[in-house]
This record gives C-alpha cells, sequence and structure tokens, in this order.
C-alpha cells in the first residue's frame, strides 16, 4: 500500500502565479461562457433539464479559489510561501471546505475569491492532515459589510455512486478559477496511504478514495467532485504522477464528517493503540478462521498501548467492543482503523484475540493519535531549521527517546551550516547538557541572540555521534 | 609483525647499488624485466542465480608463485566457498593457468593466490629489486594492463611525483595515470617505487552545448595513485592459516568519528587530531577496559594523534593500529572524558563471526536464502547492542518471482517466527523449513519478519 502511495501525487496548490492573475480572470471569463455549452451536453443526461442546470449552476456559484501564504521554516530560514488552491462553500455562514495540502496551520494570510469575482479574506478553522481536509470561513463581517453574495453547495452520499456514474470536477488547475472537468467515477473504494504525503505528515489511513478520470491538476486540490445534480460527492485532493486520467476524492461521507468535526472543535481527535493493521486474505486457513472475520495483527508499535498489553504480531483481534471485525481485504482496513480511532480518547477497548487457537481477551487503554511530525521552527542566527522528535517518529526511527530536535534545514555559509550540521542529524546534547525538545532549544536561542558565544553541539545520525560547534 | 617476504632486501640492495653504479638499463629493458612481475587474476562470485566474473591485477611475492592481490579485489561480503575458479594470465599472452586462492591478511584485508608450479619459471618476484623512495618531481614509470580481449597486454606509462601523504598509508600521487591498479611503479633506474592503489575520483565540470554539469570521473584500469614501496613492502602481511581463518582483532568500538578542528580547539586539543566514541558494544574489549561512550580518543600508546589531513584519516589510522596488533595484545589510549584525561588499556579481542562467514542455506523450492545472525547485523538493523539473544535468521537473498518474493519477503528481513513459533538459531530454522517442506500435501506456511520498526506477517506459499 505504500508502494502505491509513493506513486500518488498531491494535486498541489500550484505555486507562482501571482504575475497571472489578471489573466486568469480573463481566462475565468471566457470559461464561463464555455461552461454553459458543458451545460447543455449535461441536459441531455438529466430528468428536469431546468433543475439541474440551477442546482449545478450554484454549485459553480459556491466554488471559490483560495489563494494562501503560508510560512515555511525548511532552508534554515523562516520564509513566506504562496500556492493556490480551490474549495467549495458548505454554509450560509460562509464556511468553506478545502483540502489540508492547501491550507495549513502556518497560514498567514487566506484570501478567498468567489464565483463573483470579489476577494474576501478568510480564516482557518481547523485541518485534519490525515484525510487531507481543511476548513476555513469566509470574513462575513467584510462579506455584510460589502454586501458580497455567494453560493453554498450541499453534499450528495457518496455511498450511492456506481463506478462509470458521470462526475464533474470544479476548481482551478494551475491558477485557472472555476475551471469545470468531466469524467466518471473510476472506483468507489480506492485505498492508499501514505506515510509522509502532507508536507511530512501521514495522510490516507483512515479514509478510502473516490477514483474519478475527470482532468485534476495542480490547483484542483480542495475543489469538489460533483454529480449531475452538482451535488458534492467528494474533495478532489490528489492524481498519479507520470498516469492520465488517474485522479482521487475524499468520498463526502468521510468529509461532512470530518467537517463537522473541525467547525465544532477545530481538529478531528483520534485514538491509537499502536495496533499495524495487516491483510487476511488467504490466511484463514492457517488461523482456523471462518471467511471474513477478524483483523490481523501485522506489527505492533514499540511501547504503544496494545505493545504495554502484549498484543502480538500474527494475533488475530476477532472483535472490538463486541463487534465482530472483518479485515480481509485492504479496502476493509480504513473503516477498523476509523472505528478504532472513534473510540473516546483514554477509554478502554475490549479485544477479543485470536492466538495459537484459543481466545483471549484483552483491554486496551486508548491513546491520543499523535502525528510523526513534530512542530517545526527556524533559529535564523544559526540558520538552522529543526523539528520537535514525535513519539510516533522516534520510534519509526528507532530512536531511544523522543529527545532531542531532528534538524530538516540549513542555510548555507550560516553557523549551522558551517559545523556541518545536516537535514536528518538529531540535536541529542547542547553544551554537554541533555536537550529534551524545542522549548528548549529556544530557551538557548535567546541567550545566543543576546550575546552570541560558541556552542558545542552533539548530533546523532545512524547511532553515530558527532559534534559540531556553532560559531557566530 | 612478521616479514616472511622480503629477507633479502639487504643483499638485494646491495646488488642493485652495483648495478647502478655501472649505468641504469634502457627502460624498454626494465619494461621487459619488470613485467615479470605483475599478473591478472580472474575469478568468479557465485551467488544464488548468476556468477559474477572479476578481474584483478596482483604481484608476485616470492619464488613459490605467491601473489598478492589489492584489499578491494573481493567484495567483503562473498564467502570465501563463493570464490570459484582462480585462473592467472601473464600480461601479453592468452594462456590460462590455475591458481589456490589463499584467504586474505588480517590487517589490511589484501588477498593471496598461489599460481601453478608451471608458471612459476616465468615470474620475476618483487624482492629482487631495490626499494626506492618517490622523490618529489622524479620521473617514475609503471605498467598498465589492457582488457582481456587485448589478451591483457602490458603498456608503458609514465608520470612524475606530485606529492606523497599519508593518508595513513603513505601514498604517492602521480601527475598522471602511472599504472594500473594492483601493477607496479617503478624509477627510471628500476628500483621500486609503489605499488598501484585505487583510481582517484575526480571532480570535473562537463560542458554540454553550454550546460554546465558536475560530473566525477575515474579510468577505472589506471590510476595516478600508488601506495609507497618503502613502506608497502614492510606491511605486507604473513599467510593466513586458512583462506577462512578469523582472527581478526576487534575491541568492540561503534561509529568512530574524527572531531572537527573547532570541536577539537573547543575540548583544548590544539595541533593533533582525535576521534569520539559513539557506542562500546557490551562484553567487548573496549567495555572491559573501561571505554564509554562519548570519550574522545586523543593518543595511542602515549602518542598523540598527527594532525592529518582530511581529519577523517585518523579513524583509519586507529583501526589500521589494531587490526595489525595480535589477539591478546594490548593498546594503550588516551582518552578524553568530560574534559579529563583518562589512560585505559585494552586487550585485543578476536572479532565475532562476520556476515560471509556466517552458516548459510539457500532453499530452491522458497527462493531465499537465509543466514546466521551475526553482532554486526545487531548494529545494522538497529537492535540494542546489550541483548545477548539471537533474534532469529537474516534472509541474505531473495530470487525475484519466487515464492518467497512473491509473499514479500525481502533481503534483509529478520525471521522472528515461523508457523507462530518463535525461532532464534539458524540450525532450529532450517530444520523447520525443512520439516515443513517434507510435508506432501502442505500448500503455504506463514512467518513473521522485521524489518525497520515493523513486523509483516507473510504467507509462504509451496506450490
Amino acid at each position: 500500500m505504500k508502494k502505491g502511495a509513493m506513486l500518488v501525487k498531491l494535486a498541489n496548490p500550484s505555486t507562482a502565479v501571482t504575475k497571472r492573475k489578471d489573466r486568469t480572470y480573463l481566462i475565468a471569463l471566457i470559461l464561463l461562457l464555455a461552461l454553459s455549452l458543458l451545460f447543455s451536453g449535461c441536459e441531455t443526461t438529466a430528468n428536469s433539464p431546468r433543475k439541474t442546470q440551477s442546482s449545478f449552476e450554484r454549485l459553480l456559484d459556491s466554488v471559490v479559489r483560495i489563494d494562501v501564504r503560508e510560512t515555511s521554516f525548511r532552508g534554515g530560514t523562516t520564509r513566506i510561501v504562496a500556492g493556490v488552491g480551490s474549495g467549495v462553500i458548505l454554509s450560509q455562514d460562509g464556511i468553506i471546505l478545502t483540502n489540508a495540502h492547501v491550507v495549513s496551520p502556518r497560514a498567514v494570510d487566506i484570501w478567498v475569491t468567489l464565483a463573483n469575482l470579489e476577494r474576501v479574506s478568510a480564516r482557518l478553522l481547523g485541518w485534519d492532515h490525515w484525510t487531507d481536509l481543511a476548513a476555513i470561513q469566509l470574513d462575513m463581517e467584510d462579506v455584510e459589510k460589502r454586501g458580497l453574495r455567494f453560493s453554498y453547495a450541499s453534499f450528495g452520499n457518496s455511498d450511492d455512486l456506481v463506478p462509470g456514474q458521470t462526475v464533474f470536477a470544479v476548481g482551478t488547475p494551475h491558477g485557472l478559477s472555476r475551471t469545470v472537468t468531466k469524467g466518471i467515477i473510476s472506483n468507489t473504494n480506492r485505498y492508499f496511504s501514505d506515510q509522509s504525503g502532507i508536507n511530512g505528515y501521514e495522510t490516507g489511513y483512515f479514509n478510502t478514495w473516490l477514483q474519478t478520470d475527470a482532468a485534476i491538476n495542480p490547483g484542483n486540490s480542495g475543489g469538489p467532485l460533483v454529480n449531475g445534480d452538482g451535488r458534492v460527492i467528494g474533495i478532489n485532493t490528489r492524481t498519479y504522477l507520470g498516469a492520465e486520467n488517474l485522479g482521487f476524492a475524499i468520498p463526502s461521507k468521510t468529509a461532512e464528517i470530518v467537517l463537522r468535526d473541525l467547525v465544532e472543535s477545530g481538529e478531528v481527535e483520534r485514538s491509537y493503540i499502536g495496533l499495524v493493521p495487516g491483510v487476511l486474505q488467504d490466511l484463514e486457513s492457517y488461523y482456523s478462521l471462518e471467511v471474513n472475520q477478524g483483523l490481523l495483527v501485522n506489527s505492533v508499535d514499540p511501547g504503544s498501548p496494545a505493545d504495554q498489553i502484549g498484543l502480538r504480531p500474527s494475533d488475530i483481534v476477532l472483535s472490538i467492543n463486541d463487534e465482530e471485525i472483518d479485515g480481509r481485504f485492504p479496502e476493509q482496513i480504513p473503516p477498523i482503523k476509523n472505528f478504532i480511532a472513534h473510540a473516546a480518547i483514554g477509554s478502554e477497548l475490549q479485544l477479543e484475540v485470536r492466538r495459537n487457537g484459543s481466545t483471549l481477551p484483552l483491554t486496551v487503554l486508548t491513546e491520543r493519535l499523535l502525528s510523526r511530525v513534530g512542530e517545526e521552527w527556524a533559529f535564523e542566527k544559526w540558520g538552522l531549521s529543526v523539528r520537535e522528535i514525535s513519539r510516533a517518529y522516534a520510534r519509526e526511527n528507532q530512536l531511544e527517546s523522543d529527545n532531542g530536535v531532528v534538524v530538516i534545514g540549513t542555510q548555507s555559509a550560516f553557523p549551522a551550516d558551517k559545523a556541518g550540521l545536516r537535514r536528518g542529524d538529531i540535536i541529542s546534547k547542547v553544551d554537554n547538557k541533555e536537550l529534551k525538545g524545542l522549548d528548549e532549544l529556544k530557551e538557548l536561542y535567546k541567550g545566543y541572540e543576546e550575546e552570541p558565544t560558541s556552542i558545542l553541539m552533539e548530533t546523532v545520525r545512524n547511532r553515530r555521534v558527532s559534534f559540531k560547534i556553532l560559531k557566530p | 609483525m612478521t616479514n616472511l617476504f622480503f629477507k633479502p632486501i639487504a643483499l638485494a640492495v646491495c646488488l642493485a647499488g652495483i648495478k647502478v653504479g655501472i649505468g641504469a638499463p634502457a627502460i624498454e629493458k626494465l619494461f621487459e624485466q619488470r613485467v615479470k612481475s605483475v599478473v591478472v587474476v580472474e575469478f568468479f562470485v557465485e551467488t544464488e542465480v548468476d556468477r559474477r566474473p572479476l578481474i584483478v591485477n596482483g604481484v608476485v611475492l616470492d619464488a613459490d608463485g605467491l601473489i598478492l592481490l589489492p584489499e578491494n579485489s573481493v567484495p567483503g561480503w562473498v564467502p570465501v566457498d563463493k570464490l570459484k575458479e582462480f585462473k592467472v594470465y601473464i600480461p601479453g599472452d592468452s594462456e590460462v593457468f590455475t591458481a589456490e586462492y589463499l584467504g586474505r591478511d588480517r590487517s589490511y584485508s589484501r588477498h593471496f593466490v598461489r599460481v601453478e608450479e608451471s608458471l612459476i619459471p616465468h615470474l620475476t618476484p618483487i624482492d629482487e629489486y631495490k626499494i626506492g623512495e618517490p622523490r618529489l618531481g622524479q620521473k617514475i614509470w609503471g605498467i598498465g594492463i589492457a582488457a582481456k580481449d587485448l589478451d591483457f597486454t602490458p603498456f608503458f606509462m609514465r608520470a612524475e611525483v606530485s606529492t606523497v601523504q599519508p593518508l595513513p598509508e603513505l601514498i604517492g600521487f602521480a601527475t598522471y595515470e602511472i599504472a594500473s591498479p594492483g601493477s607496479l611503479v617503478f624509477s627510471d633506474d628500476g628500483d621500486l617505487i609503489g605499488w598501484g592503489s585505487t583510481p582517484l575520483n575526480m571532480e570535473r565540470v562537463l560542458t554540454i552545448e553550454g550546460k554546465r554539469y558536475k560530473a566525477y570521473m575515474t579510468i577505472p584500469d589506471q590510476t595516478s595513485t600508488f601506495y609507497t614501496a618503502t613502506e608497502w613492502i614492510e606491511t605486507i602481511d604473513s599467510l593466513p592459516e586458512s583462506p577462512d581463518s578469523n582472527d581478526i582483532s576487534f575491541i568492540g568500538t561503534v561509529g568512530l568519528n574524527a572531531l572537527n578542528d573547532e570541536v577539537a580547539e573547543h575540548m583544548g586539543l590544539v595541533d593533533q587530531s582525535a576521534i569520539s566514541v559513539s557506542e562500546i558494544l557490551k562484553d567487548s574489549p573496549a567495555a572491559k577496559a573501561g571505554l564509554q561512550e562519548r570519550d574522545i580518543i586523543t593518543s595511542l600508546d602515549g602518542e598523540v594523534f598527527r594532525r592529518y589531513v582530511p581529519r577523517r584519516v585518523v579513524v583509519s589510522y586507529l583501526e589500521q593500529q589494531m587490526m595489525k596488533r595480535a589477539i591478546g595484545d594490548v593498546m594503550k589510549l588516551g582518552v578524553l572524558r568530560n574534559g579529563e584525561p583518562v589512560e585505559l588499556e585494552v586487550v585485543i579481542g578476536s572479532h565475532p563471526k562476520l556476515a560471509r562467514q556466517a552458516d548459510r542455506r539457500y532453499f530452491e523450492t522458497l527462493g531465499f536464502t537465509i543466514r546466521e545472525f551475526v553482532m554486526t547485523d545487531r548494529i545494522s538493523l538497529g537492535m540494542p547492542s546489550d541483548d545477548d539473544e539471537e533474534p532469529g535468521v537474516i534472509v541474505n537473498f531473495v530470487k525475484t518471482n519466487s515464492n518467497a518474493y512473491t509473499a514479500g519477503v525481502k533481503s534483509g528481513d529478520l525471521i522472528k517466527e515461523i508457523e507462530g513459533e518463535a525461532v532464534s538459531s539458524f540450525d532450529q530454522v532450517v530444520e523447520k523449513l525443512e520439516a515443513l517442506l517434507q510435508v506432501d500435501d502442505r500448500k503455504d506456511f506463514v512467518i513473521l519478519v522485521s524489518r525497520g520498526s515493523e513486523t509483516s506477517v507473510l504467507r509462504i506459499s509451496l506450490d
């Protein structure tokens, strides 16, 4: 599953389009004319042309272009990077759903271009990289003051989709605002995950994807995939690199739930137990199981709750909280992960486990799910970008602890670079004292800013320890 | 260290001295004589699915047809029983002679072979030559060896000495390519000056249609560097007891790094090199001597490390000094620990089994080779070094599209369980797999492998 995911490229917010902006509006106008043509084509398949047209038009008026500038801590300095994506307004109070790789908590400013070409600023309500979704809200005071109008779309039911069904993707490919492309649903239940797909963040573990052949290009990200009635059945997110017409969207069923959580609390809380599932197909007879029963434990994260209660690889989980589970095929894994994730954090899960022919009950206490990506920061005078080491990162890299910080970039000819610090080095000690984490390093940096002196750093890389001196 | 081969040096020097006095023979004549000290050795590395031919140059060490091959002639991972069909050629001749592989020396991993008797009369051992020290600007010449389809024709090469540097061996650099690797370099008087070393990887800028590219280039069969004969001859080691004998010295330090100048200065170490230690293996000689992680080694046997260029050479120096010593010998290390000097005496131990010496077995039906777990696996797999238990066996090879391959087994996997039962030793795994393969109607079996920080349950089909 990782292999597949590696081939998948984010339908990135396209960058460096600012220069083209004026031209883009012109193109957008021309495109509007063209859209009506596309429409008439759609009428032939719809029962009630008038109704379809109006609901589809309403959808078009609810799709927005999103220009984002965000902070980047890469390369040993704090920089502002810009990108363009798409989004869809889903409520009267201006709540917009888009991709997490379009708008993240690092956004400095978010500008939304409405269908009527007016521009309004927006703020982030919350993001969820696991499903690659983010919610933003228009500055409604400004909207009212200026008397701006917009439409909002509504969700369809992604569970009702059938392969072959006609769908449309609407968005801002390569900065071309409100581009509509047409295709069909190619698959309703695609599964892949990506361990570091969203700027290093994990994605795709808790959802399956809709696959479509509607053209999806960079800038389409966050735009809606809609059915003939103009109902949002997915959020366009990714496309295959080097392939044609293989686009992927988050199903509306997932998006609706995530959006609700993001609006209510700014995040999606998930539980974690440290069980890495495998696929049971072809293994049923070996484990003397009936077909369509149980979940294979492929791996147990060291030190995780599942590890602590003695869950072992090659155990079979038959049920969780008396709910029977079935993990025969890869496509069945995300719902099971979701089931575990939706248990309250810190609650007990009762697992019925098959091991060596006998069944035993195990109780596991859930933890909060954390990303492998910790907080990032740049120390500009050192020319050093670092990231807090999360427990997940420490586990993944077989580190003894989550102490220290990991170098994610340096600026050439600055002290960190000259000292020989490189991306991937873990700074474990500063001036012979253990470094706990980022906050401690920020404190030390403050001291350096007041009075620059040489600093001795101990770094670890693949178990090799070396020493480096940062000189002012 | 004993030196078996160069006892007659004093005599040789004397004779050569007289020769020079009379007047050095013409280069052409010298070339014709000296080329008899160089041979070409061809052999195969046999793997589960193919045979890879290797061709290297070697020099004749003695009158019994003993040949010395450079240290990189045989890849370090290759078990001795996978080295097949040693053949020897005289440069410029297609006649094939046989040879026997005798193993590697314990200090430098140079290799020895002995040629068949019928070839010996055609060879001249290098101990007949006077040894010369390369001088800056001196004119030197060497023997190049052409490719196999050119009958390994020897050809004349000429350059001048650019510089001589301790790396930590004394390496001579010539102004141009001066010999083939493993071949010889002489002075115009016919003195033995050096032994062709590894070709340099030269940085070059390529400009193609106005576009600039940075490229690193080597000429694989010609080199401008050579081991200086004065030092090299002294370091030619004795023959190993057997081709696969394991008497390699070991102290159990992992991750030795040279300190950079700023750090050394910060620690009060001026005008010298020093080495930091990342990890000490449990129960190793270094651990017993009290060496600790993060110690800074500053001296050996009371002698402070010289300031090497580049700095990292000091690590090779220490490792070579260790390798040269016999098991049971003592190394006195001066160490800086939290700023305080500490003196330690490390008693050299013998190296735990190497991966190439580990037991291994190829299962044709399954399409993989398993091999015994060795100490170095613990380091490469990122496992704690203080665990004593054998954690399983290593998958050493997976044949493409075999049953193991289809099941998702990967080379480097650690097999921890078979059919739900924990396995530890190599013999136990072999026994288990053999038993599984003997059951007639068995369709598949299940193994648990560990890979990085994760495990995987894999079903291997027996169809």
